[in-house]
C-alpha cells in the first residue's frame, strides 16, 4: 500500500507543480490588470530591462550557435542529398531543421542558461533581502511588479532571439553553400522562400512563445519559493534550470509530434 | 484622489499563528483589542514573536486560524486590492534589509508616492528631498543601498515607513544600527509627524527603552497564549 501511495505521490508531484506555476502566472496577470496604480511606464521599464539582458546581451552567443547550425545543416544536406539526387530539398531541410526545431530549442536552452538562472536567483535574493515584502508593504503587488513584466519581457526576448537565430543560420548556410557550390544569393533565398509554409511560421511562433513563457514562469516561481535564507538561492536556481529544460524539451517534442501527425493525417497516411 | 481608509481599531479574535514545520504554535487563541495609545512597545518575555506580531499587524503574515480585524473587518478575507486601502495608511520599517537594491535611496523613498500617485511628481520629489536633507543625506541619496553604510540603509528603511504620511507605523527594532545623531533627528521627525496629525500610532520592538520613554509608550507584553498591555516602566 505504501508503494502505491509513493507512486501516486510521484505521479501527482509534477501535476501539482505545474498547477502551482500556472496559478502564480494567473495571479500575476490578474494582479497586473487589476492594479490601477501600476502604470504602463513601470511595466515597460522592467520589460525593456528584461529584453536588454535576455535578448540583446545574448546576441553574441546566439550568433555563434546559429552560424554553426546553419552552416552544418547546409554542409551535411548539400553533400549527402546531392549524392542521392535530392539537392533541391536543401531548402526544405533547412526549414525543417532550423526553423521548426533548432531555433526554438537552442534559443530556449540558451535563455534558460543565461536568463532563467538570473531571474530565479534575482527574485530569490529579493526575498532574502525582504524586497518582496517591502513591495507588499508599500502596496505594490509583487506579482504584478516583479513577475508579470519579467514574463512579458522574457517572451518577447525569446521570440526575437529565435527570429535572429533563423536569420543568422540562413546567412551561415549561404556562406557555406556559396563557398562549396558557388550558389547565387538570389537562388538561395528563392529556395528557402519556396520551402517556407504558413504552418512553419505558426509552429515557430507557438514553440517560441510557449518556451519563453515556460522558462520565465518557472524561473519566477522558483525564485518566489525562497523562504528567507541565502542558502536556498542556489538550490532554487538549479531547480529552475532543470525544470525549465524538462518542460521546454517536452513541450517542443509534443508540438513536433502533433505537427507531423497532422501532416501525415492530411496526407492520409497512417493514423 | 484619496484612496486610503482611516484605521480606527486593530483587534485579534481567537488568533492562532504557527510557522510551517514548527511543533508548537507561536500564538494560540489570542483575543484582544490592541492599545490605542500613540506609541506601543511590543515586548516578549521569552524573546520570540515580536517581529512576527508586527508582520501580522502589517498584513505581511496571516493568522492560521481566527482573525485579525481592522475597523472590525477581517484582513484575511480581504483581497490585495481591498486591503490596499488600509495598507496605504500603514508604514513598516524592517529590522534588516527591505530596500530595493536596484534603486537609489531617494528612489526607494519616492517609490510609494509615485506608484500610488499620492503626491504630484514635483511635490513628491520636494518631499523626499526635504526628508533626506533633514537627515544629512544630500550627498548619498542618489546612491544605491550597497554604496552606503549600514546605518544609512537602516535609516532609509525607517524613513520610508513614514514617507507617505501613514496613520499607523510598525517599526521592527528601529534603533539598532542607527547613529546617535540620526536617532535624535528621527525622534524629532516622528514628533513632527505626530504633531501634523497624520501619524496616529506607532508600534515598535526594541531592546533599548529609550524609544519607548521618548514617546511615553505603552508596553504590549506578548506570549504564546496571552497579550497584556500596560504602561511602560
Amino acid at each position: 500500500m505504501t508503494h502505491v501511495a509513493n507512486l501516486g505521490r510521484r505521479v501527482l508531484a509534477p501535476v501539482e507543480y505545474t498547477l502551482e506555476v500556472l496559478l502564480m502566472i494567473y495571479l500575476s496577470v490578474r494582479a497586473a490588470f487589476f492594479d490601477q496604480s501600476q502604470g504602463l511606464r513601470t511595466v515597460f521599464s522592467v520589460v525593456s530591462a528584461q529584453i536588454y539582458f535576455t535578448g540583446f546581451q545574448a546576441l553574441p552567443l546566439i550568433s555563434v550557435l546559429a552560424l554553426a547550425s546553419g552552416s552544418i545543416v547546409i554542409m551535411q544536406s548539400s553533400t549527402n542529398l546531392t549524392m542521392i539526387g535530392g539537392g533541391a530539398m536543401v531548402g526544405d531541410l533547412m526549414v525543417a531543421i532550423i526553423v521548426r526545431e533548432l531555433a526554438p530549442l537552442l534559443t530556449a536552452l540558451i535563455v534558460i542558461a543565461r536568463s532563467g538562472t538570473a531571474v530565479a536567483s534575482e527574485i530569490g535574493n529579493m526575498r532574502v533581502n525582504k524586497e518582496i515584502e517591502a513591495l507588499e508593504i508599500m502596496g505594490i503587488h509583487p506579482l504584478s511588479y516583479v513577475v508579470f513584466p519579467r514574463l512579458m519581457g522574457g517572451i518577447v526576448s525569446v521570440v526575437c532571439l529565435a527570429i535572429y537565430f533563423v536569420v543568422i543560420a540562413c546567412m551561415g548556410g549561404y556562406f557555406v553553400a556559396n563557398f562549396l557550390h558557388e550558389v547565387q544569393f538570389s537562388f538561395y533565398i528563392d529556395v528557402l522562400a519556396r520551402a517556407f509554409a504558413g504552418a512553419d511560421i505558426g509552429l515557430f511562433f507557438l514553440k517560441n512563445i510557449f518556451s519563453g513563457a515556460i522558462t520565465f514562469m518557472i524561473a519566477c516561481y522558483q525564485g518566489m519559493l525562497v523562504k528567507g535564507s541565502p542558502h536556498e538561492v542556489p538550490q532554487v536556481t538549479t531547480k529552475a534550470v532543470v525544470n525549465s529544460v524538462i518542460y521546454v524539451v517536452l513541450f517542443n517534442m509534443t508540438v513536433t509530434i502533433l505537427f507531423y501527425l497532422s501532416r501525415l493525417m492530411a496526407l492520409g497516411i497512417g493514423v | 484622489m484619496n484612496m486610503r481608509k482611516a484605521i480606527q481599531s486593530l483587534e485579534f479574535k481567537d488568533m492562532h499563528f504557527n510557522f510551517e514545520g514548527a511543533t508548537q504554535p507561536l500564538f494560540e487563541n489570542i483575543s484582544m483589542k490592541l492599545p490605542e495609545t500613540k506609541a506601543v512597545w511590543v515586548r516578549s518575555p521569552g524573546g520570540r514573536g515580536k517581529s512576527t506580531l508586527l508582520r501580522i499587524l502589517a498584513g505581511l503574515l496571516s493568522p492560521d486560524k481566527g482573525s485579525y480585524l481592522i475597523n472590525g473587518e477581517a484582513v484575511n478575507e480581504m483581497s490585495f486590492e481591498q486591503f490596499l486601502l488600509y495598507r496605504l495608511n500603514m508604514g513598516y520599517g524592517f529590522d534588516m534589509g527591505g530596500l530595493l537594491n536596484n534603486k537609489s535611496l531617494a528612489e526607494n523613498l519616492i517609490l510609494p508616492l509615485l506608484y500610488h500617485k499620492l503626491l504630484p511628481n514635483e511635490e513628491a520629489f520636494e518631499h523626499v528631498q526635504a526628508v533626506t536633507d533633514m537627515f544629512g543625506m544630500q550627498e548619498i541619496r542618489d546612491l544605491r543601498p550597497f554604496g552606503v553604510s549600514g546605518s544609512f540603509r537602516k535609516l532609509t528603511c525607517v524613513l520610508r515607513a513614514f514617507i507617505h504620511r501613514p496613520q499607523v507605523v510598525f517599526l521592527d527594532d528601529p534603533m539598532t544600527g542607527l547613529k546617535q545623531d540620526n536617532l535624535n533627528d528621527l525622534y524629532h521627525f516622528v514628533e513632527e509627524n505626530f504633531a501634523s496629525r497624520t501619524l496616529r500610532q506607532i508600534f515598535f520592538t526594541s531592546e533599548n527603552p529609550e524609544f519607548a520613554h521618548k514617546f511615553g509608550a505603552e508596553e504590549l507584553l506578548i506570549s504564546a497564549d496571552w497579550f497584556t498591555a500596560r504602561p511602560a516602566a
